[in-house]
């Protein structure tokens, strides 16, 4: 049997998927989820082989979902918006169902996990960085992150974040009163999150200006910035140099 | 009027005076020196009396009683400014007035001349203002024809985009699979609506009872589409419903509070919407719950708002129509629209 999860906020879209489901006798669907979060814990409990997903979620959307999967199943997205397509295969997704989409489209979404299936295609066939990296460059500023912590899910406002720091595969959030790890790299980072406030101070520290206390000089070349709550990150030579451009100095 | 162009006015006539009255008196006469130096005087004297005057009309706008006003303060000035050169000349030059001296011209056949220029320098000041302040209203109302096929356009853009039309579409398939009946009924509200919508383009203006009609045709669908997530209240008082109101204002704003409050809760939220006349306003009040912590700056939240907002100031040149507050998880948008049936 094939165990399939339905994530979508409106229950006609989801009763849609159960219809055109009907069809395959192999197929089970083990539950329906209208936010993401009951989906997050929805799939952490059924381990499902294919989900269903909507991108325009409430709390939660469906990129943020899956970013909190791991190992993430094989996602099917079901969404009216076109211009998710590019970060959805970027995502090795299987298909991406435009709505209105009908039973013939839906059929060969189906067929494609088939294939993907009996082939064993590895979820993660990079074949094309170079491409894909620059299609993450263009990718838009993002406006906050959702994490995992324990097994409760945290939505973060960028706004509330003071710094990050790299550490192995993962990247350390540092908010007021916390600190999340978030598998991902410090370069992604980088990229889309708003380039006026956070700025690359040291290889492994991205910083929140906002949170700029000082800067203090240390020894010739050698800087420290101080935080409004007095943490002290070193700054590498290059990051003083970006520091003062980006605040004017 | 432009600071410059008065300036260079004052400075014209203060020239071809200068000019007029060297000559008339070197003509009768009167020695160079002593010519150029009463034309002088004279001439700074009106050019200091028509920057005063410019300067304060420039202020005022033109109406009846105040060129009445503008008249008489003319003649005290032109009074003045003779009497005042007269004296001068009396006093510290200790010679006459040459120019009604010599040339026998009567003492108020001057103060003529000079009101006649001041008038004309007074009305010519108006008649630029008024013809800058036509500028102004017709750029404006140009202005609010390319905002209102804007607001048109955007707000038919966000209607055929993904999240309603292709989504209203998507429950038709479902609605098709197994209940056709009330697919095709689905089908007829969307329709409506979009009529509704296209066809606003040449009326600026429609009852607030036709717009609300509108606005029901988009609510029927939407409760379609999130079922029981979605409540709409409405209190809306029989007067209003007369009041004309500006086409297409209330779907943005209600398309806003939905999406607002659907995507910030995952439970059932409740949208209200009130309208009553009050001091000769229709005041409307749209409420939707919000999470004030993963909803802070979400993108794409405040185009209804700005259109809506833009759109007020242009027609009604007010910019105080449309307050926005966020209180205790409540987001609530108050619109004023000064009441006309």
């Amino acid at each position: 049997m094939i165990k399939v999860i339905i994530v979508d906020d409106e229950s006609l879209a989801r009763k849609l998927v159960k219809s055109f489901l009907a069809d395959h006798a192999d197929i089970e669907i083990m539950d329906e989820c209208a936010n993401g979060f009951d989906a997050m814990k929805a799939i952490q409990k059924h381990k499902p082989d294919l989900v269903f997903l909507d991108v325009q979620m409430p709390k939660l959307d469906g990129f943020e979902l899956l970013e909190l999967l791991d190992p993430a199943p094989e996602i099917i997205f079901t969404t009216a918006f076109d211009q998710y397509a590019i970060k959805a295969f970027d995502k090795s997704a299987v298909d991406y169902l435009l709505k209105p989409f009908d039973k013939v489209r839906f059929s060969r979404a189906i067929s494609k996990f088939r294939e993907r299936q009996s082939n064993k295609i590895p979820a993660q066939v990079n074949s094309n960085n170079k491409l894909l990296d620059t299609i993450q460059s263009e990718q838009e500023e993002i406006e906050r992150i959702a994490v995992k912590s324990g097994s409760e899910i945290r939505i973060i406002p960028i706004n509330n974040i003071r710094y990050l720091e790299a550490y192995d595969d993962y990247v350390k959030i540092f908010t007021p009163d916390d600190m999340f790890l978030k598998k991902q790299t410090l370069s992604y980072y980088e990229q889309v999150l708003p380039q006026e406030q956070f700025v690359r101070i040291h290889r492994s520290v991205l910083l929140n200006i906002q949170e700029l206390n000082r800067i203090e000089q240390a020894e010739k070349e050698n800087h420290w910035v101080i935080l409004k709550d007095q943490t002290r990150l070193n700054v590498s030579r290059s990051g003083y140099q970006k520091l003062r451009q980006s605040l004017n100095l | 009027m432009k600071r410059g162009v008065l300036w260079i006015s004052v400075a014209g006539f203060a020239i071809i005076w200068f000019c007029l009255h060297l000559a008339v008196l070197y003509d009768e006469g009167v020695s160079l020196q002593q010519s150029w130096s009463e034309a002088l005087t004279m001439a700074l004297t009106i050019a200091l009396f028509l920057a005063g005057t410019g300067f304060t009309l420039r202020l005022s706008k033109p109406g009846i009683s105040r060129a009445l006003t503008l008249t008489l303060g003319n003649l005290l000035l032109a009074y003045g400014s003779v009497k005042v050169v007269e004296l001068f000349s009396s006093e510290f030059l200790e010679r006459p007035l040459y120019i009604t001296e010599s040339t026998n011209l009567p003492f108020f056949f001057l103060v003529l001349v000079i009101f006649i220029i001041f008038q004309t320098f007074g009305f010519f000041v108006w008649f630029t203002q008024l013809l800058a302040e036509r500028n102004i209203e017709l750029k404006r109302r140009n202005d609010e024809k390319e905002l209102i096929r804007q607001a048109e356009l955007s707000e038919l853009r966000q209607q055929l985009q993904p999240h309603f039309l292709f989504n209203s579409l998507n429950s038709i398939q479902a609605l098709l699979q197994f209940d056709p009946q009330a697919a095709s009924m689905m089908l007829q509200t969307l329709a409506d609506f979009l009529r509704g919508s296209v066809n606003k383009t040449s009326t600026q203006f429609r009852s607030f009872e036709e717009e609300i009609r509108h606005l029901r045709l988009y609510l029927d669908i939407e409760a379609i589409r999130f079922e029981d997530r979605l409540k709409v209240e409405m209190q809306i008082s029989e007067s209003a419903l007369e009041t004309q109101i500006p086409a297409l204002l209330l779907q943005p704003l209600t398309e806003n509070a939905i999406k607002f409050g659907l995507y910030g809760n995952t439970g059932s939220i409740k949208i209200r919407l009130e309208a009553e006349i009050k001091n000769g306003y229709l005041k409307i009040n749209i409420e939707n719950p919000y999470d004030a912590e993963t909803s802070t700056g979400r993108k794409g939240t405040g185009f209804g708002l700005n259109s809506v907002s833009r759109r007020l100031q242009l027609l009604y040149n007010r910019n105080d129509l449309m307050k926005i507050s966020r209180q205790s998880g409540v987001f609530n948008v108050e619109l004023l629209i000064p009441a006309k049936s």
